[in-house]
């Protein structure tokens, strides 16, 4: 068994583009998603992370720099998944049924180093 | 969710509503794929929907004068913190609030209260002025009712279709009972009252908008009500006393409510049913229709009440078909249906039993005994309104009969 990270981007629906009734779609996607992945025993965790808090922090001559919050959400991680499944495929697998990649969503899938 | 907080927050923020909405379902899309979902979603939304309102409402002061929208908010939210079961429905808001007011449990007095203070927004003051009762009696019942329906965890929508058909006359019952308290000129602030009158008349329309309340007897009590709103502001008279139907001013009588009131008891028409409200409508309509006190179809009413005492009779109706009989038959058929009623128990400290007594005496020309009657009247009812009227008859017998001799 391995363990994978799912970094969540948010997609469009952050800037207001869809109607109320495909986010509640969109909702309904996502949460059976989780749910099922929890049923499963494959979600070890889940968290959403706090919007417009995201800073960067960098060594530039010497100082450091802080970059954010970022106001673009587009660019930012709205929440991680953690899951324990056989192997990559199956990893690979279930991010692609992630609805988070629906709507301009971005999924970035890690593999946690046991 | 739009219509519900459209409501509360009227037409004009239509705009407004439809981002919080957007921005609450964004907020869900956000968070419950990873929290789950919440065990009350409509509740949840309807919070965070709630809260976000509040708060553009705060900012904004040319919202001010929608304070009252936000009490209201407050109130409902309060009686729906305990519920956890609850799910707030979205439509339908006000309805579904009054059906759970209307809960069994709840005596009627409370209904009542309850319905007029969460659903019409009615202050605890305002409803203990028209019920005459001390402010913090009248408060402390509303806490009692939300206690009371908070630890019975009721659902928070219309019922299902089997306690539906019940519920539904249970809010009827409890909207003729408003619209009578209202109605009733004797007690309480007239302005309330009257606002009182047209809260009924409003969630009654509600009632028969809705599709499970498309039905003939809804249709007929929202007749009822219209039909006897027409004549709200001429039953009373400057100083504020009671004016008999024979001598209110008919184009004072709202002609709109009078149409509109006809309208609603033609469609009431259109079933096989025959209820108690289809009976007082059509009672209500005839003296709405007539050109004056004399010319009303009397025989047609009469009719009407003898088939009210068969589904429905009460001291009310009695007295009523007997004023019917005695236009129709004479005075002394009504005295002789009265004197049948005098033995009635119930009746014995009923002060409107001597003052249609004291009525057809007078009509009949039987001054000395009218005189007595009025006196009887007197001594039964503690009312100030109802005493002045009854005085002011008695001063008139009192003179006729030093006339006559």
């Amino acid at each position: 068994m391995s363990q994978f990270m799912l970094f969540i981007r948010n997609g469009e629906e952050s800037s207001g583009q869809l109607s109320p009734e495909q986010i509640q779609q969109a909702i309904q996607r996502f949460s059976e998603w989780a749910k099922r992945l929890r049923e499963q025993g494959k979600l070890l965790a889940a968290e959403k992370l706090k919007d417009n808090t995201g800073l960067l922090l960098s060594r530039r001559n010497g100082q450091v720099v802080v970059d954010g919050p970022f106001a673009e959400t587009k660019e930012t991680i709205g929440g991680y998944f953690i899951v324990e499944v056989e192997n990559l495929d199956e990893a690979i697998e279930i991010t692609k049924e992630c609805p988070g990649l629906s709507h301009g969503g971005i999924v970035e899938l890690r593999e946690i180093e046991g | 969710m739009i219509s519900a907080l459209t409501h509360y927050f009227g037409m004009q923020n239509l705009e407004l509503v439809e981002d919080i909405v957007q921005e609450s379902l964004i907020k869900a899309l956000q968070q419950w794929p990873y929290r789950g979902i919440p065990e009350n979603p409509g509740g949840w939304l309807w919070q965070t929907a709630k809260n976000h309102a509040l708060d553009v409402l705060r900012r904004e002061a040319r919202f001010q004068k929608r304070l009252q929208g936000e009490i209201r908010l407050i109130e409902m939210e309060q009686v729906m913190a305990g519920s956890e079961a609850s799910e707030y429905p979205f439509e339908d808001d006000q309805l579904s609030m009054m059906f759970m007011g209307c809960h069994p449990a709840l005596s009627r007095d409370v209904q009542i209260a309850f319905v007029l203070n969460t659903v019409s927004g009615f202050s605890a003051a305002e409803i203990a002025r028209a019920f005459l009762v001390p402010e913090a009696t009248m408060a402390q019942r509303l806490v009692r009712a939300k206690n009371k329906l908070r630890t019975l965890g009721p659902r928070f929508e219309i019922p299902e279709e089997a306690e539906l058909a019940e519920r539904l006359d249970a809010v009827l019952d409890v909207l003729y009972l408003l619209f009578n308290e209202g109605y009733d000129a004797h007690i309480g602030e007239t302005l309330v009252r009257e606002e009182i009158c047209l809260e009924a008349i409003y969630l009654c329309k509600l009632a028969a908008k809705h599709v499970e309340g498309r039905l003939p007897h809804v249709q007929a009590l929202l007749a009822l009500m219209l039909l006897q709103g027409s004549r709200l502001k001429a039953r009373t008279d400057l100083e504020g006393d009671l004016v008999l139907l024979r001598d209110q001013d008919r184009s004072a009588w709202d002609a709109g409510m009078i149409q509109e009131g006809l309208y609603y008891l033609g469609l009431s028409a259109e079933g096989s049913e025959l209820s108690s409200y289809h009976l007082e409508a059509g009672i209500a309509a005839k003296h709405a229709v007539a050109e004056n006190y004399e010319q009303t179809d009397w025989a047609g009413i009469l009719n009407d009440y003898e088939a009210l005492l068969e589904i429905a009779p009460s001291l009310v109706v009695h007295l009523n078909h007997t004023v019917a009989l005695a236009m129709v038959h004479g005075s002394q058929a009504g005295l002789h249906k009265l004197m049948k009623l005098k033995d009635e128990p119930s009746l014995r400290t009923y002060h409107l039993l001597p003052a249609t007594f004291g009525e057809l005496y007078e009509r009949s020309g039987k001054l000395e005994q009218a005189e007595q009657s009025y006196r009887e009247a007197l001594t039964l009812t503690e009312n100030e309104a109802e005493q002045r009227f009854l005085q002011k008859k008695l001063h008139a017998i009192q003179f006729a009969i030093t006339q006559r001799s």
